[in-house]
């Protein structure tokens, strides 16, 4: 069996996901671009705070106004590439990195409506909340793979001391 | 940069305002918990 995300010799990268998964992206991604907001709960997460002491709110403030757009762009951009390439069998290293930051976005945002925490226990089976929980797994795994194969494109003193 | 996996942050960058800006809004992009403070 080969690899799920492959770079190829011409420098794109061979996408081979089962449809279910691709099918997944697609509707989380269409569905989430047009409510990416700061102030939309569920999207919150994707705005975390530049400055954390309570005495920065001033210095909080003026990035906010200076990124938030930009951000909100970001975030929508990447959703956008993943909604019109879920089906590709092939991708440019501009749209898997796309699909990374909104792969990641994804599990970001399902992960502050499953509340999960990092040492959580799978649930049981029988969870209402099982077939979610799956997913962020699935997602997570994705991500790994995308940052795997993209890092291998890296200089060695760009990789992190004792990667996987 | 282990430091971020074994105890829960780690300092990346350190520089300007600007120049941290800059840092951790690239951070950002990506969703990472990134934060700057000044040196004291």
């Amino acid at each position: 069996v080969s690899a799920p995300i492959r770079r190829r010799r011409d420098g794109r990268y061979a996408i081979k996901l089962d449809p279910s998964v691709r099918a997944v992206l697609a509707t989380m991604s269409e569905q989430l671009a047009p409510t990416i907001s700061p102030g939309e709960p569920m999207t919150r997460r994707l705005f975390p705070p530049a400055y954390a002491g309570d005495d920065m709110q001033g210095a909080e403030a003026e990035y906010r106004n200076l990124v938030d757009n930009a951000l909100v762009s970001h975030h929508r951009q990447a959703f956008n590439v993943v909604a019109d390439t879920a089906q590709a069998d092939i991708l440019t290293e501009s749209e898997l990195n796309a699909w990374m930051s909104a792969v990641g976005s994804l599990r970001l945002v399902l992960g502050t409506r499953l509340d999960v925490s990092e040492d959580m226990a799978a649930p049981d089976p029988e969870d209402p909340m099982a077939p979610e929980h799956a997913l962020y797994e699935l997602l997570g795994q994705l991500q790994y793979l995308m940052i795997e194969v993209l890092a291998s494109q890296l200089p060695d003193e760009g990789r992190p001391e004792g990667a996987l | 940069m282990l430091d971020v996996h074994h105890k829960g942050r780690a300092v990346v960058s350190s520089g300007t305002r600007e120049r941290a800006e800059l840092d951790v809004y690239r951070l950002h992009e990506h969703g990472l918990w990134a934060t700057m403070e000044p040196s004291t």
